[in-house]
């Protein structure tokens, strides 16, 4: 396999190889990006199929690192798959009450929480909450990013995030049924 | 424990890369990435073809715009083919008058010739166009003159040929 600025120069040449190879450098994260955000296989194929010929048809724009080209095909995946689900008119404001709030004295001890734990968990979160908790922790948007790309305040995204988090701590306290069977 | 679990995740983001794109993701993009890439060749050409028209419509533009090609003028031509035919009409007229002329006495005869004159002068101006009507108007415009013109010189006629019977008589 040739490194990365070999194949960004072939791909800038439109060579088929050479694009196909980027595809394969980048298609995991940027397909987990977008999925997460859509939670659905086929729109977030859909989207990451549209990021990359979006970034090929201007390829020439780009040079430099991997890490710099992950994040921008990363970043033109998550708008585009925020437009998405603002098209599916899903109301991002409705998801405020019913929910379990854990303050923050709870227990500090959290050394043997598992990261697949947390992630089952995410799945779990209601749509708007795990879309926030997504963007600001796992693709590290700031909360003004995350306010322009879904159209509202940088306050509301901050409280929701608030929430979000509470909510999923709460997710993770509190083992399923089950979990509990098993345990 | 809020700030753990920030922290956890956000060091360890790429541990949340788990999913995979559905069976047969790669062949599906192989194909889409060929068709968008035919699409887009089939756009530059179109866009070649009309940029070359839209410069050549320039240019055919440009150059009549400097070298205009001149077009023989129907419209002098018709008014010229009408004023000639009336012309000869109307100098027809004259001759066969003129022939007769001596018939009538001296203050008719001149006051006779001093309005064909007339005639020919204001027929010799009618070749000319008059700005601001059309083609079709000025070319009725200048027939109705001309009959006019005519009708007159008919009526002359008549009197002088009225005239030599009387004159023969009174003779």
């Amino acid at each position: 396999m040739s490194d990365y600025k070999t194949i960004l120069r072939q791909c800038q040449k439109r060579d088929r190889r050479a694009q196909l190879e980027f595809y394969m450098l980048f298609y995991k994260g940027v397909y987990n990006s977008a999925y997460r955000i859509l939670g659905n296989p086929q729109e977030a194929e859909e989207v990451m199929q549209e990021t990359f010929l979006k970034v090929f048809d201007r390829i020439e724009d780009y040079d430099g690192e991997v890490s710099n080209m992950e994040r921008i095909l990363k970043r033109i995946a998550i708008n585009h798959a925020i437009d998405l689900y603002r098209k599916r008119k899903i109301q991002f404001i409705s998801l405020e009450d019913n929910i379990y709030v854990t303050t923050e004295e709870n227990n500090e001890d959290e050394t043997e929480m598992q990261l697949q734990l947390i992630a089952d968990k995410l799945k779990q979160l209601p749509e708007g909450y795990r879309l926030v908790l997504n963007l600001h922790l796992i693709e590290g948007l700031k909360y003004e990013e995350i306010a322009q790309m879904m159209q509202l305040t940088p306050s509301t995204v901050r409280s929701q995030f608030a929430r979000a988090r509470n909510k999923l701590i709460g997710l993770i306290k509190t083992p399923s049924p089950h979990e509990q069977f098993i345990k | 424990m809020s700030n753990l679990l920030n922290e956890k995740i956000k060091n360890q983001a790429e541990i949340f890369d788990t999913a995979l794109p559905p069976f047969g993701h790669f062949e599906r993009f192989e194909e889409r990435l060929e068709r968008h890439e035919q699409r887009k060749n089939r756009h530059a050409r179109r866009w070649i073809i009309v940029t070359s028209a839209a410069a050549t419509l320039a240019l055919i533009l440009m150059f009549q715009y400097f070298y205009p090609i001149r077009i023989p003028s129907a419209t002098t031509d018709s008014i010229k083919e009408v004023t000639t035919y009336y012309n000869r009409q109307l100098q027809q007229q004259i001759n066969d008058i003129e022939q007769n002329i001596n018939l009538v006495n001296e203050p008719e005869r001149d006051e006779i010739l001093k309005d064909i004159t007339d005639m020919e002068n204001e027929s010799q101006k009618l070749d000319k166009k008059v700005p601001g009507i059309t083609e079709e108007e000025y070319i009725a415009y200048i027939i109705s003159r001309y009959n006019m013109q005519l009708e007159s010189l008919e009526h002359i006629q008549t009197i002088l040929k009225s005239l030599p019977n009387s004159k023969k008589q009174n003779l």
